[in-house]
């Protein structure tokens, strides 16, 4: 693993107690709290924001493993490197901060910012697929 | 070709149609349309599933390669894994275009289906790195 591709790795490890936090908050809301239990949008964006900050946070750290071994530039491989924890924040920040008020029926303007970490998944997603099977040609080439 | 570096690649590029299923729903959720509770919950199965088993998947390929399979086994093993995970998830919508609620129906068996095979590629790699522990 690249020196660079570890900083991230190591923060992310850093970060990722912030989403158990999150995880035992929900659960004593849905323990201890009628009027959580009775909205169901709430209930279903939060949940939401949960699991994609755990799971994209997951992802993160496997595509760390993987942008080293890609044939991208330095410049390209940071796009990747950035990408996938930006998205992991931003999609979860917008499920949660769009329904904070207890009696929300439709969240609010933030919503959007999930479609932009949505975006900005792909871009992570896209550039490292590329250059996975960019190394594959170039591998071939020399042999 | 390598199947440690194509099939890796095949699952990234997968997740971008998770991503697709992912807005979809929460245009669901947020009252763009209706899929009532019962689609609604199955939806959120398919697109869970899907996204949590291609990253279990790059998981998978990173162990595969420290096997000392084949290439040969190495691209069966990798390409049961992502058929499994296209049955299992993808079960859960076809039952939720064609099942009724408390039912089975076509889509979970293929869930079920999909579900073994995960299990039998899990298997491979699970004997490929004892496998390879025992002679390093």
């Amino acid at each position: 693993m690249s020196p660079q591709s570890r900083l991230v790795a190591g923060i992310l490890l850093i970060v990722l107690p912030t989403v158990e936090f999150g995880g035992a908050s929900i659960l004593s809301l849905l323990i201890g709290d009628p009027g959580y239990a009775q909205n169901d949008l709430r209930q279903d964006l939060w949940r939401a924001g949960h699991a994609h900050a755990g799971v994209w946070l997951v992802l993160s750290l496997v595509a760390l493993r993987y942008v080293d071994e890609a044939t991208l530039s330095e410049g390209m491989k940071w796009v990747v490197r950035l990408a996938f924890p930006t998205a992991a924040i931003l999609t979860p920040a917008a499920f949660f901060l769009s329904v904070l008020s207890p009696q929300a029926t439709e969240p609010n303007a933030l919503i959007y910012l999930a479609y932009v970490g949505g975006v900005v998944l792909a871009v992570g997603l896209l550039t490292l697929g590329v250059g996975l099977i960019r190394e594959r040609r170039t591998a071939r080439e020399l042999a | 070709m390598q199947p440690t570096r194509v099939l890796p690649a095949v699952s990234v590029l997968s997740l971008i149609s998770v991503e697709y299923g992912g807005w979809a729903l929460l245009g669901f959720l947020t009252g763009r349309g209706q899929l009532g509770q019962f689609r609604e919950q199955f939806f959120r199965a398919g697109h869970a599933h899907a996204g949590v088993l291609l990253v279990l998947s790059l998981v998978y390929f990173l162990h595969l390669d420290r096997t000392g399979y084949s290439d040969r086994v190495k691209w069966f093993a990798g390409s049961l894994l992502l058929a499994g995970i296209m049955a299992q998830s993808g079960g859960f919508f076809i039952h939720l275009g064609l099942g009724q609620p408390n039912r089975s129906s076509l889509g979970t068996v293929v869930t079920r289906f999909g579900a073994l095979l995960i299990a039998a590629a899990l298997a491979i790699l699970a004997v490929g790195l004892l496998g390879s522990g025992r002679r390093g």
